[in-house]
């Protein structure tokens, strides 16, 4: 076959300059720009495009725009290979490269197809009836079934492309551009409103594109073409070809994707972005979405050939291209007729009309006068060929097309097209909340009651006649301004060749036998016999027909089926259509790409790295990152070749004999202000905080309502109202949001500001027993004399010439200054720090070093050592509640009985039998051990480690009824082996603190 | 005791100022700047005279500021922030101290970058929901929104000039975020 | 996603917003009073009704400031948006 056989020697709006090579299936072909990937392939008399997705038919196009539901493709390669690509959405490129999905080895040779063979044992549901026994083999064959059917392949390696996100805000969003959006859009302009027009297609116009109509007297195309050139005037109006309205979401929020450079391929700039994914909100928002052809059900309705007249018309009159060299036409409406005549009029044979109406009217007569055959009261009832369309047979029909009879003939074709009707597009609508009605005398389910911030214009609105149309997208866009606050524009209302009546006769599928395979979804290959079975075994409800046949499904979501199905549903139910409802639409309308979801919000930018003034230094000086919430923290410091645990080690006999240096930036940190901040503390945390003096600190348990702690941490007094209250690292926001609740919710007369100082102060914690003389080294105004300066207590002044407030704390139980300095000196301080300690050895201290030392001393983790479920009391920690105070937050649930219960979990020390051994953390503990679980529980282990200065493992452990078990010995049972172990105080190491006051 | 001139205060940005490819998106750091959360009630006389007379600026209200030199933005209906001049941290404190308004110093706790250029908003409305239409966030208007995952205070300063301040640990994540956006305009 | 109008600020997206539930539970004055099972219904019960649901709202990306917001959970249009501490607003539902 020579090149591009279909294509018409003129018109489309094809530019026939630009011819452009591409492949389909590796095989090369040429097309022009302007063509879709389905056009150019049609043009160069490529019929066969997919298997079907169970039984491995052939198919062809059906459609051609969103509504195909068999030619999907894969289209490019490697890491920009895209599956499920519509190739009749695919604008062509330059070397376009696109192959068949769900055939192997090839599309014209596919051994998939012996399914077609067994079709008897796929019946509907044919996954919940065959493979359910045994049990266990669903795994194997769930493995091939996914194969045999299918979908296309994901791509492997990761896309290079860029997506990006773009938010925006309009006045009126019209979504839909052909005749009615346009003349919304245009009058929205006009009045003065900020308009966003969307439209899938790479042109504005709708199916003006395909049709041969007037307006004005003058071709519809002129009118579009001067729509769109008094939009351009405008400044403020958003246009947007190649973007789909995806999801229409609460408060008139649109979400829309926008193919920037996919019709440029690989050919596209850099930098720009394949695709933008927009997110929109509008006052008002006016739906022109249109309608889509419904196809017949008949028997082998899916063959290569078989296309929906309204797609040929398009194929025709926007891409220049015959369909075929032979077409039938089967219909139940006029609308089939202007294309007859069209195909006519450019050289097609249009051997036969079957018109399903015992009287078809007008248009058939006028298609009569013109030479065509139109055959009343007929229906398609078998189709010859199996690659591709050869003949069809019609045969009349009788009893209102309940019985077939008389002189059935076989027409030879290479096209057959049908009309069934049109389906107004009313997904964005559903995803509104809009309700639907069914039209009895349209045959189809049309947008019923108005919703706020939304109308409904033109076909997707049940109205097919062009000068209608248009006359509600003027009104509609007049409505919406005004809504808008905005003074409508003056309309004037453009007269328009009259639409032939889309009025169908209501037969939803010829009669046929019980082997025939009548299409109705053709995209996961449902037939109108599965259907039927499907009600037979009591599937009646719409929404368990659809999961259960699988009809509207997958990819497609039923847009050429959906309606076919619910009238053969009905119909098998013996009720009216309207009984049995919809199923319910949800975005999106079309796949969307996960690249388009994600944006740019991958890789590095993924998420936030909260870094603290010290970050660099620390990559820079070999630091091991852990990741702890938003902020990445060092773990270790290991020197140039020094084993990771060695390191640890280290750090820890550095805090001990030493000198170490901690970055604890991340840790919380509130100012708070105010004459009644001592009254916040005292109802925050379960602790009394009456005694505090000025310059001192105090440790914090900060409770939920429920008694239990979630936060915890120091409260330095600062002043007479003055107070620094310290949360832990991953606490900050949280115990923030929760002062702020309290403040605003329950005690609004409370006179407390709050301001985060979190990352104002860089915190560097100088710990060890020659931390002093470290400090001393650097230069304070300071004293530094423990009975100056003893432990919990805070100093304002400077070091090195910098203010700086200094808290004596400790989370390891050595003398510790941590030094609060504004965080842009803090690499100075650090880094002169360093340079003082040097001689003492000093070392940076990561979080796995501190994890063991704080476990020494028993200090506690939150949400680690503890969970929601352990009081303070648990903890041993009755000290810190409170007797005297008349409220607390959390107080009350402490007094419940279960929380008095003495056989609670408590905080327990462990010390293993084997003292090298160390318990697995997490490890249970068990009442008693048997052979085989299970066993008892009674508590778990809770942080663990090796402990260098003890030179033994340890380990904490929450324990049932553990504070009365102190010495006795429980048993932790592991995969290997069962470790046993001595329960003790949770406080390994100088018990009596005496290190800390030194 | 004034801070020692010898030690460099450190923005937390690493560059001063990345242009994108065609000029039309400029990042500036601008975090070294002076800034104060100030507290108080906007119906409390004694407060708004005591910031008139130390300042010389008019309380801003809801998602507006005042002044240029030293400048106000609303942050919320009983705090302010306070943005003067680097160096004057100290300066500002006291006189704030003096004056009897309850603030704090987050001078170090938040940066700044100023985010200019014709392609400036097309920068924003890539990263937050705010409603940035030029003809409804006017020159001097300010807004805290949330910015693609952090939270932002936005100040347009001139026609295609906005400052983005933001917590001081963001600073990188954001300013490689406006760096990689503005890559589309070349 | 939702369009609220926060008291302050003015309409803005849901995503710099955080919701709490139900609003308008009453802090017990004298918590010590209570039975285990009235603490517990004041803690952790909740209504989850079909139709106006009125509930805290924070603008943690804005202003920060609590309030109260009266939400249609069907149809997720907001009735009113009314500050912390005052009655639920009439007829509504």
């Amino acid at each position: 076959m020579s090149e591009q056989d279909y294509r018409l020697p003129a018109g489309g709006r094809i530019d026939r300059s630009r011819t452009l090579s591409f492949t389909f299936n590796s095989r090369r072909y040429q097309g022009y720009a302007g063509d879709t990937l389905a056009s150019a392939l049609l043009a160069n008399g490529v019929r066969m495009l997919a298997r079907s997705f169970k039984y491995h038919r052939p198919r062809g196009l059906l459609g051609a725009g969103v509504e195909e539901p068999n030619a999907f493709v894969q289209l490019g390669s490697g890491a920009r290979q895209t599956p499920n690509a519509l190739a009749t959405q695919i604008e062509l490129y330059p070397d376009l490269a696109a192959y068949s999905q769900n055939c192997w080895p090839a599309v014209g040779f596919d051994l998939g197809a012996w399914t077609n063979t067994i079709a008897a044992l796929l019946p509907a549901g044919f996954y919940y009836k065959t493979f359910m026994w045994p049990a266990q083999l669903w795994r194997v064959y769930e493995h091939l079934i996914r194969r045999a059917a299918g979908e296309g392949q994901a791509p492997t390696r990761p896309d290079p492309d860029r997506y990006e996100h773009r938010w925006e805000q309009v006045d009126i969003a019209v979504i839909g551009g052909g005749p009615a959006g346009l003349a919304a859009a245009l009058t929205a302009a006009r009045s003065g409103a900020r308009v966003l027009l969307a439209d899938e297609s790479s042109e504005f116009g709708g199916r003006l594109l395909s049709e041969q109509t007037e307006i004005d007297g003058r071709p519809a195309l002129d009118w579009v073409a001067a729509t769109l050139a008094e939009l351009a005037t405008f400044p403020d109006i958003i246009r947007l070809p190649r973007t789909t309205a995806f999801g229409y979401h609460d408060h008139q929020f649109l979400t829309l994707l926008e193919r920037v450079c996919e019709h440029l391929g690989p050919h596209a700039p850099p930098r720009l972005p394949r695709q933008r994914l927009w997110q929109v909100r509008a006052q008002q928002v006016i739906l022109a979405t249109g309608a889509l052809e419904r196809p017949l059900v008949f028997p082998d309705n899916d063959r290569p050939g078989v296309m929906l007249a309204s797609a040929a018309q398009t194929y025709l009159n926007r891409y220049a291209v015959r369909p075929g060299t032979t077409v039938v036409i089967v219909t139940n409406n006029d609308s089939a007729y202007p294309t007859a005549l069209e195909l006519a009029a450019q050289g097609v044979t249009v051997a036969a009309i079957a018109d399903l109406r015992p009287e078809p009217g007008g248009w058939a007569e006028r298609a009569e006068a013109e030479g065509l055959t139109v055959l009343p009261a007929h229906a398609v009832t078998a189709v010859q060929g199996y690659r591709r369309v050869r003949g069809v047979t019609v045969t009349p029909l009788h009893d209102s097309g309940q019985r077939l009879g008389g002189e059935r003939r076989v027409v030879a074709c290479d096209t057959l097209l049908c009309a069934g009707g049109w389906n107004p597009t009313v997904h964005l609508y559903s995803q509104a909340g809009g309700k639907l009605r069914y039209d009895e005398t349209l045959a189809c389910l049309r947008p019923d009651t108005a919703r706020p911030g939304l109308s409904v214009v033109g076909a997707a609105n049940g109205v097919f006649d062009l000068a209608s149309c248009l006359a509600e997208g003027f009104a509609a866009g007049q409505s919406a301004a005004r809504l808008c606050g905005l003074r409508a524009a003056n309309r004037t209302i453009p007269s328009a060749t009259p639409t032939p009546d889309p009025t169908p006769y209501p037969l939803w599928q010829t009669p046929a036998g019980q082997r025939d395979k009548c299409f109705v979804d053709l995209h996961n290959d449902v037939t109108a016999n599965d259907l039927r079975l499907a009600v037979r075994e009591g599937y009646v409800s719409v929404e368990h027909l659809k999961r259960y046949t699988t009809a509207g499904m997958g990819i497609d979501q039923g847009k050429t089926g959906n309606v076919n199905a619910l009238a053969l549903l009905a119909a098998a139910r013996g009720e009216p259509i309207t009984a049995v409802g919809t199923t319910t639409f949800r975005p999106p309308y079309t796949p969307v790409a996960f690249g388009a979801v994600a944006g740019r919000q991958v890789g590095e930018l993924y998420a936030p790295v909260r870094k603290t003034p010290l970050t660099d230094w620390h990559a820079a000086h070999g630091a091991v990152f852990e990741p702890t919430g938003l902020w990445r923290r060092p773990l270790v410091y290991p020197h140039p070749g020094e084993q990771h645990a060695a390191a640890v080690r280290r750090e820890c006999l550095a805090v001990r004999q030493g000198v170490a240096l901690l970055d604890s930036s991340t840790l919380g940190k509130i100012d708070l202000q105010g004459r009644d901040v001592l009254t916040l503390l005292n109802r925050v945390y379960s602790n009394a905080w009456d005694s505090l003096a000025i310059g001192r600190c105090r440790y914090g348990l900060m409770l939920g309502e429920d008694g239990m702690p979630f936060d915890d941490g120091v409260t330095a007094r600062l002043g007479e109202n003055h107070y620094l209250l310290m949360t832990t690292s991953g606490g900050a926001a949280r115990v923030y949001g929760w002062l702020e609740a309290w403040l605003q919710g329950e005690w609004p007369d409370l006179d407390v500001c709050m301001t985060s100082v979190t990352t104002h102060w860089a915190s560097l914690a100088l710990i060890g027993p020659k931390a002093r003389e470290v400090l001393a080294a650097l230069g304070t105004d300071i004293d530094l004399t423990p009975a100056a300066f003893p432990h919990l207590s805070v100093r304002s002044g400077k070091v090195m010439g910098i203010p700086a407030r200094v808290l004596r704390v400790s989370f390891t139980g050595e003398v510790s200054y941590e030094i609060n300095v504004p965080a842009g000196y803090a690499t100075t301080v650090w880094e002169a720090l360093m340079t003082a300690g040097h001689a003492l050895a000093i070392t940076p201290l990561g979080l796995e070093a501190l994890d063991i030392l704080r476990a020494e001393k028993g200090y506690l983790l939150i949400g680690k050592d503890t969970d929601g479920a352990v009081t303070p009391h648990d903890l041993g920690m009755s000290g810190l509640v409170s007797k005297r105070k008349d409220f607390f937050i959390g107080q009350r649930s402490l007094a419940r009985s279960d929380a008095l219960r003495r056989d609670r979990r408590q905080l327990v020390g462990l010390l293993s039998d084997d003292p090298q051994a160390v318990i697995p953390e997490g490890a249970y503990i068990v009442a008693e051990v048997t052979s085989r679980p299970p066993m008892p529980l009674i508590g778990h282990v809770t942080s663990t480690c090796f402990s260098p200065t003890l030179n033994r493992s340890i380990a904490l452990a929450l324990l049932k009824n553990g504070h009365a078990r102190l010495g006795e010995r429980v048993a932790i049972p592991l995969p290997d082996k069962v470790m046993v172990a001595r329960i003790t105080e949770p406080r390994f190491y100088d018990p009596e603190g005496i290190r800390l006051h030194a | 005791m004034p801070r020692p001139k010898s030690l460099r205060r450190q923005s937390p940005l690493r560059a001063d100022r990345a242009p994108s490819a065609n000029g039309t998106v400029m990042l500036d750091d601008r975090s070294l700047s002076a800034k104060f959360i100030l507290h108080g009630r906007p119906d409390d006389a004694a407060f708004t005279r005591a910031v008139a007379s130390a300042l010389g600026l008019e309380l801003p209200g809801v998602n507006h500021t005042a002044g240029s030199e030293r400048t106000l933005l609303w942050l919320a209906p009983r705090e302010w922030l306070l943005v003067a001049a680097t160096g004057e941290e100290d300066g500002m404190a006291q006189l704030l101290t003096t004056a009897g308004i309850i603030h704090a110093d987050i001078s170090d706790g938040w940066a700044c970058i100023r985010l200019s250029g014709s392609n400036a908003l097309d920068v924003l409305k890539k990263s937050t929901p705010l409603h940035v239409h030029p003809r409804v966030f006017l020159l001097g208007h300010c807004a805290r929104t949330r910015f693609v995952q952090a939270a932002v205070l936005l100040h347009r300063v001139a026609e295609t000039t906005y400052d983005l301040y933001c917590e001081r640990s963001y600073a990188d994540y954001l300013w490689r975020w406006l760096a990689d956006a503005a890559q589309e305009f070349a | 996603m939702l369009l609220i109008a926060c008291p302050h600020c003015g309409p803005r997206a849901e995503i710099e917003f955080r919701c709490a539930g139900q609003s308008h539970i009453a802090t017990p004055a004298d918590p010590g009073s209570l039975s285990d099972a009235d603490w517990a219904d004041y803690l952790y019960y909740r209504n989850n009704p079909k139709g106006m649901q009125y509930e805290r709202w924070q603008h943690v990306y804005g202003c920060r400031q609590w309030f109260n917001v009266a939400r249609d959970t069907v149809t997720h249009e907001i009735k009113a948006v009314y500050p912390l501490g005052t009655p639920r607003p009439e007829g509504l539902a």
